[in-house]
């Protein structure tokens, strides 16, 4: 560490959206079961979720200045902006564009000043703000920030202290509103601010942000169980109006009539609303009275609460963690699944199951949370895919089998979900792994040259042998692979070993390495002749 | 002063010096392979019944303590003692020893206490000798009967089992069976904590080291717990004296430990399986 940041460009401003956005989405379960306020219906951390991911979808590959990217990441949130939080947030972001416009960056104050103005945004936002939400912890992080600024230049340094109050904050939320201290959490809202703010200082720092933690939901089932003939309104209305904020005051004033939790966003000639009402239809045709009505949505929060309640009690049934295994061969779709994975997907020639091919395997385990390992890192792609499509998905980064086999002997089926992800990624690093195949073509990469029919040894998927002899190369491969405390070698052997090969080339590692246990067993792959692990 | 005395049954997984410093009182367990019969400890030697399970097809079993036998030991030892601890095994693993335990205080002059340890081998082990060493400080019943329900708290122990189909053919494989079945060569581990009292999977490992380093992992972690900085524990093996010893290195090396070398009866064979290795351990406070 030690490096500075003075300064927020477009293309800082864009990887801080970026993370945030993954880092919320990684914790969307987490913040749905926080959900308590205003209505327990279990979506707040989706619905962040999917607001930032209308705006990082936008940016993605977008390469601007700073005021553009700002100005991109609040029309996209206004458009996508789902319930509450994500309208709010989509007016934060509002604030903040208009506080940075015309700007190519911004040093400490002057995002200071920014987050200020993106506070007042989305406290004006709402009809009746309540303390206690999201709206506390962006006010006080930008009061921070302002005090702060005027001394300190370093962003990384300001983003530190601006996270730790916000914690603060987000700690205090249950003493601002009651119904969050009987539930025993949190305010979602506010902790997915939380979460943003964390992934951005992370990002700044040049780190990965720690998985998340896991919060029990038995205090907010007992809230939602007790608090059931509280819900005033039953339907969660949200639409775009184009046109109609001339006359902004007025309609503020007529939908306050309709309902509650009113939230109105606004920008270029848009206006998002956002009402919980139990006259939907009414609410509908009196927006569309003032311009064209866009993304008109009615959700029913009487059904929808009933069925998260539901979920909540079904989860006893279903089993905690299933997994998802991605390999190719016989041998070794068996031993994935002897080992514990309910479902082990041969992928095709290539290994690359489609996103499609993932998800059905997904939907057919009957568990609480999924782990998917991929074995490759060609299949992480269509993993994150899935990831983004199913909830509480996880992927456990293993880039090839042996990977995946160390991962899957460190899960136990009796540890909590967070543990074992924790041993899971921990694991991925004991083994190395080395694979002997042939070439396909002649190619050259770098300084090695080979033709059609070489026989090549990868070590961690550097080409490290070129050789004519299967045995040989492989032999040569372990070789390079042993290190000094290593104790065991495991080898699989594809197709077109006969077992007698193999034992062979076992009596030979054997003698020239007495130290080391060998293990050996019919993996079945097509496409490589051995694939060797070393721990 | 209370005199106090302790019996249990031979699977106590302590070394017979301490036994006899304590003179505890022990009851074998009934132990067959086929048609034959024995008493745990008395009849045949760890080494013979190794010998015998190696030459035969058939499966070794064990029966729970007979009502008659700790009732006559609890009789004798009336004679030298108002009180007696009988120490037993989990009754999760047998409950008919933990009811013939109980039924047999019947017609019994002294008092006697049941205890259930919610452990098995070297887990009883430890737990005796707590109590043991409470008599010898001279404690009360009641504080020793507070120090039996302080000390299981902070007993577990933890049992690598290169061969599981002892464990289920033995019929106490229980939540552990998610360890079976595995096609690639691989040492299940158990343990018994938190006082649960049945058997729980621990996890997998690929070979001796890796199996050592998950039990210290398990035990640091449990000392993290409870804040524990000391452990005691006693050490037992199916035959495998190069595991044990890695393992007591290992220990020593991580921990500040003090470190009994358990004796292996031959009831512990039935379920571990040859072998078989694993310490029980007490996280002192």
């Amino acid at each position: 560490m030690g490096e500075k940041i003075k300064y927020c460009d477009g293309k800082k401003l864009k990887e801080l959206i970026l993370a945030s956005t993954e880092w919320v989405n990684e914790n969307k379960t987490m913040l749905n079961n926080l959900n308590v306020f205003p209505v327990p219906d279990g979506d707040t951390g989706i619905n962040m979720s999917l607001t930032l991911q209308g705006a990082a979808n936008k940016i993605r590959d977008m390469n601007g200045n700073l005021s553009r990217i700002a100005d991109t990441v609040a029309e996209a949130t206004l458009m996508e902006a789902r319930g509450c939080s994500g309208t709010i947030l989509s007016q934060w972001f509002k604030g903040f564009a208009q506080s940075v416009k015309g700007k190519q960056g911004i040093n400490s104050l002057e995002l200071a000043v920014a987050f200020q103005k993106a506070a007042e945004t989305a406290y004006q936002a709402v009809e009746n703000p309540v303390e206690g939400t999201i709206l506390t912890v962006v006010r006080e992080s930008a009061d921070k920030a302002l005090q702060l600024a005027k001394k300190e230049a370093d962003l990384i340094r300001l983003f530190e202290e601006i996270l730790i109050t916000a914690k603060q904050s987000l700690a205090k939320t249950p003493d601002l509103l009651p119904v969050l201290k009987d539930a025993g959490v949190v305010d979602a809202g506010a902790q997915g601010f939380v979460f943003m703010l964390e992934a951005m200082l992370n990002n700044l720092q040049g780190r990965k942000p720690e998985l998340p933690k896991i919060i029990s939901v038995q205090g907010v089932f007992d809230t939602i169980k007790t608090k059931k003939e509280n819900l005033v309104n039953k339907y969660c209305v949200e639409c775009v109006i184009k046109g109609g904020d001339s006359r902004l005051d007025e309609i503020k004033a007529k939908l306050d009539e309709y309902g509650g939790s009113l939230i109105i966003a606004k920008s270029a000639g848009l206006l998002k609303i956002h009402l919980h009402t139990n006259y939907p239809k009414k609410v509908l045709q009196y927006c569309s009275s003032f311009g064209n009505l866009l993304q008109p949505k009615v959700d029913n929060m009487k059904k929808q609460r009933k069925k998260y309640l539901s979920s909540i009690e079904n989860t006893s049934k279903k089993k905690q963690i299933g997994i998802v295994a991605v390999t190719l061969g016989k041998g070794l779709v068996e031993i994935f699944r002897s080992m514990g994975a309910d479902v082990v997907i041969a992928g095709r020639r290539t290994m690359n199951p489609c996103t499609k091919d993932l998800i059905k395997s997904i939907k057919r385990i009957k568990a609480e949370n999924i782990i998917i390992l991929p074995n490759d890192p060609n299949v992480f792609p269509v993993a994150e895919e899935a990831k983004k499509i199913s909830t509480n998905t996880y992927v456990i980064p293993s880039k090839t089998i042996p990977q995946g086999i160390a991962a899957l002997l460190a899960f136990n089926a009796e540890a909590d979900l967070i543990t074992n992800r924790e041993n899971m990624n921990k694991a991925l690093k004991k083994v190395k792994t080395g694979i002997t195949t042939y070439a396909t073509d002649q190619r050259k990469f770098g300084e090695i040259e080979f033709k059609k029919g070489n026989i090549l040894s990868f070590y961690e998927k550097e080409i490290k042998i070129v050789g004519k002899d299967v045995q040989e190369t492989t032999l040569n491969l372990i070789d390079k692979m042993i290190a000094k405390d290593d104790k065991l070698i495991s080898i699989f052997y594809g197709k077109k070993i006969k077992a007698k090969e193999v034992k062979k080339l076992v009596e030979r590692i054997k003698s020239q390495h007495p130290e080391l246990e060998v293990q050996f067993y019919y993996g079945g792959q097509p496409n490589y002749y051995y694939i060797i692990s070393v721990e | 002063m209370a005199r106090m005395k302790i019996v249990t049954g031979s699977n106590h997984g302590l070394p017979k010096s301490i036994i006899e410093k304590y003179d505890i009182r022990i009851i074998p367990f009934p132990l067959s392979l086929g048609e034959e019969n024995y008493r745990d400890g008395i009849d045949i030697t760890l080494e013979d019944f190794l010998k015998k399970l190696k030459n035969t097809k058939l499966s070794p079993k064990t029966a729970a303590l007979p009502m008659g036998e700790l009732n006559k030991a609890y009789q004798e030892l009336s004679e030298e003692a108002d009180a007696i601890f009988s120490v037993q095994m989990s009754s999760g693993l047998s409950i008919a020893t933990y009811q013939a335990a109980q039924k047999a205080r019947e017609t019994v002059k002294a008092d006697v206490e049941v205890v259930d340890t919610k452990q098995t081998l070297g887990g009883v082990g430890l737990i005796i000798l707590e109590i043991a060493e409470a008599i010898k400080r001279r404690k009360s019943k009641a504080e020793v009967l507070q120090i039996i329900n302080e000390v299981r708290t902070r007993t577990n122990s933890i049992f690598a089992l290169p061969d599981i189909m002892y464990l289920y053919r033995g019929g106490r494989i229980g939540r552990a069976k998610s360890l079976l079945g595995s096609i690639m060569k691989i040492i299940p581990l158990i343990a018994f904590r938190n006082e649960e009292g049945m058997v729980s999977p621990l996890g997998k490992a690929r070979n001796v080291f890796q199996a050592n380093e998950k039990i210290i992992g398990t035990i640091k972690s449990d000392m993290e717990k409870v804040g524990s900085t000391k452990i005691r524990c006693v050490i037992s093996d199916v035959d495998n004296k190069i595991a044990a010893r890695q393992l007591k290195e290992t220990l020593q090396k991580n921990f500040e430990c003090e470190i009994i070398e358990g004796e292996m009866p031959c009831c512990g064979v039935v379920y571990l399986g040859p072998k078989a290795w694993g310490l029980a351990y007490y996280l002192i406070k």
